[in-house]
């Protein structure tokens, strides 16, 4: 069995349960990197009032005048799913984590028979970290989605086994994974319920649609082949040292940070890793705690980086210009983040056509570590190859 | 002359002898051709050009609606048409998707970049450049720098044109002249465009192409400003025309 854990209004429910006060406030969470400002996320009663994410800030407030505008944490919101994740990890051997700011979803596969005892369990979970999800229990990853999609907040469906198409006939097609171009060419074609595309013969929908067309017709008959994607948790290297006496020049600091970076290039050389962020806190003996953090370009390991790294990170974060610290240096913590295997890179030195997109892909992750996303698109025709003076396209990040 | 040249060859051996063969050598020579090129679907210009190089810089100069983004846009197509990817970085998020297709450029072989800042583009542009991601790269527009710090795009332009000169990627910079003066091109302080660009074109539009009543195209002027073929100074002409494609004369 699958348990589907859904929080309609995720990041609403992070900013609630950071701050309690906006409990009951309609919540309009805005991307201000955007211009104009663009509604990321909303809470239920946001939604209600008629504003809807990716809808223009000042249409959002017009629908929904008494709405409390915040800006979006996207780092808060993802820590939080992935905390979340983390924490049913220990309960399940398997677990899948899908977060967009407005919602989120996590599957855990639930091997046994004691199904139900586990997806209570995982209710509690989640309920412990103050964030209380809807949950569907079924057999397969997409009959549990949409189980939890028609559940309650704090509340569990179950789909027993062999119910599966009985459950889905009268539902929507809206419910199907598809796009709004692809849910207009079902209703088109009449199809309203989920029953009715179950019903269609076999090639009607290849026909029309290729391999999704099998694939729909598959999920509305309640099958889902797709097994969960395992959700790992971010790899974290840590290290931290405490001096016995406090570091109080430019160049004790500086010798102590190789020593550390020749410490962590060992670690990862005997995992075969390299990292794709460097943390450094310094804690000094005033109290006060300074740290900044910085993705290089690629994935580093060795240790003379690290350590160019570490000496930079240090300079900026106490604004050092002269050999003699203003405050002397009584702990230090490095963290690596984003640790995955260091793989060696043959470089074609005459680099042409055949394999260009799988290298601009391997380039794609690197950048999208070290800038975040919302960077790089692929376009794709909403009209497919119809001749129209105007035709309308899409803007999606590549996988 | 005889024993000038037999000095010279002698004191050449005797500095390779002391200082390895790679101190001083007689620069090998090269075919006008040995840059591989990228065709601009122009015959007139290519005349002119011999395309656009691969490995350096293009510096497309021209006001709004003089063509340069077209001939860019071209020139992709044709670079696709050989089976490279193409990077789109779109500075000023004015990218028409419509208008690439209809210049013939294959979308699901263009990667459309909209970084968060100048420096982020010239990063990832170097980046894909250095990791052989990209056969050809559109830069648009070097005027949406100009609010950027000095230093670190110079810096990053330096290690871009790095990048490029190791790489089989040609490298297309669209340089908007908002009041038409090719004498002061709206670069950030320090930006040496010029300075690391291979070719340099400057587009002018000449005149509407009308058919009866209806607009169905332009005529454009390129002049050369910068070429290693020593074309500098001299001029084609355009001809770019409308009917559901956008075509070149020529293509």
């Amino acid at each position: 069995m699958i348990a589907c854990l859904w929080w309609r209004h995720f990041a609403a429910a992070v900013e609630r349960l950071d701050d309690p006060d906006l409990a009951g406030e309609a919540l309009l969470l805005v991307d201000e990197a955007m211009a104009p400002p663009r509604l990321l996320a909303a809470s239920a009663e946001a939604l209600e009032a008629g504003a809807t994410p990716g809808m223009v800030l000042t249409q959002a407030l017009a629908r929904c005048p008494g709405g409390q505008v915040l800006p979006a944490r996207i780092e808060r919101y993802t820590e939080a799913a992935e905390g979340l994740a983390e924490r049913l990890l220990a309960l399940s051997p398997r677990v899948e984590l899908a977060h967009a700011p407005q919602s989120a979803t996590l599957w855990a596969d639930l091997e046994d028979l004691r199904a139900l005892a586990d997806a209570a369990r995982l209710g509690l979970a989640a309920r412990e970290a103050g964030l209380i999800p809807a949950i569907g229990l079924a057999a397969s990853r997409y009959v549990s989605q949409v189980a939890a999609s028609l559940a309650e907040e704090g509340e569990a469906l179950c789909v027993g086994p062999g119910e599966e198409a009985a459950f889905l006939a009268p539902l929507l097609v809206a419910l199907l994974p598809l796009d709004e171009e692809g849910q207009r060419w079902l209703r088109l074609l009449g199809l309203r319920t989920l029953g009715q595309v179950a019903e269609l013969p076999p090639g009607a929908l290849e026909g029309q649609l290729g391999a999704q067309g099998i694939r729909l017709r598959d999920l509305a008959r309640g099958r889902d082949p797709q097994p969960l994607s395992p959700y790992r948790p971010r790899e974290v290297l840590r290290l931290a040292r405490y001096p016995e006496d406090p570091l109080r020049s430019w160049g004790e600091l500086e010798r102590f940070l190789e020593r550390m970076a020749l410490t962590l290039a060992d670690r990862l050389r005997l995992g075969g890793l390299a990292c794709r962020r460097v943390s450094l806190t310094l804690r000094l003996e005033d109290g006060t705690e300074r740290g900044g953090s910085v993705a290089p370009r690629e994935p580093l390991a060795g240790a003379a980086g690290l350590a160019r790294i570490l000496r930079d990170l240090a300079r900026q974060v106490l604004l050092a210009r002269q050999a003699e610290l203003t405050s002397g240096v009584a702990g230090i913590e490095a963290v690596l983040e984003g640790v995955l295997p260091a793989k060696g890179r043959q470089l074609d030195l005459f680099a042409h056509g055949d394999g260009q997109m799988e290298r601009l892909q391997q380039v794609l992750r690197d950048l999208a570590a070290r800038h975040g996303p919302g960077c790089f698109y692929r376009v794709s025709w909403l009209d497919g190859e119809l001749p129209l003076p105007e035709r309308r396209f899409r803007l999606e990040e590549p996988q | 002359m005889g024993s000038k040249k037999q000095r010279l060859d002698q004191t050449v051996s005797a500095i390779q002898a002391r200082w390895g063969s790679r101190a001083l050598r007689k620069p090998a020579p090269q075919a006008p051709d040995a840059i591989p090129r990228i065709s601009t679907c122009f015959p007139s210009l290519d005349a002119l050009t011999g395309g656009l190089p691969r490995g350096g810089i293009t510096e497309l100069l021209g006001a709004p609606t003089a063509g340069a983004t077209t001939l860019a846009l071209k020139a992709v197509a044709q670079a696709q048409a050989g089976d490279d990817t193409a990077l789109y970085l779109d500075l000023g998020r004015t990218f028409d998707p419509d208008y690439a297709a209809r210049c013939g450029v294959q979308l699901d072989h263009l990667l459309l970049a909209r970084p968060h800042s100048g420096l982020e583009a010239l990063e990832a542009a170097r980046a894909v450049v250095a990791g052989g991601g990209a056969g050809v790269l559109v830069f648009d527009s070097v005027a949406d720098l100009l609010t950027e710090p000095a230093g670190p795009l110079a810096s990053g332009l330096r290690q871009l044109a790095a990048a490029l000169a190791r790489s089989s990627c040609a490298a297309l910079f669209l340089t908007p002249l908002y009041f038409g003066d090719v004498n002061s091109p709206p670069y950030p302080p320090g930006f040496a465009l010029p300075h690391y660009a291979t070719l340099r074109l400057h587009l002018e539009k000449e005149a509407w192409l009308q058919s009866r009543h209806d607009v169905r195209g332009y005529k454009a002027q390129v002049t050369v400003l910068k070429s290693r073929q020593g074309s500098e100074g001299r001029r084609a002409s355009l001809a770019i025309t409308f009917d559901g494609v956008v075509r070149g004369n020529g293509t």
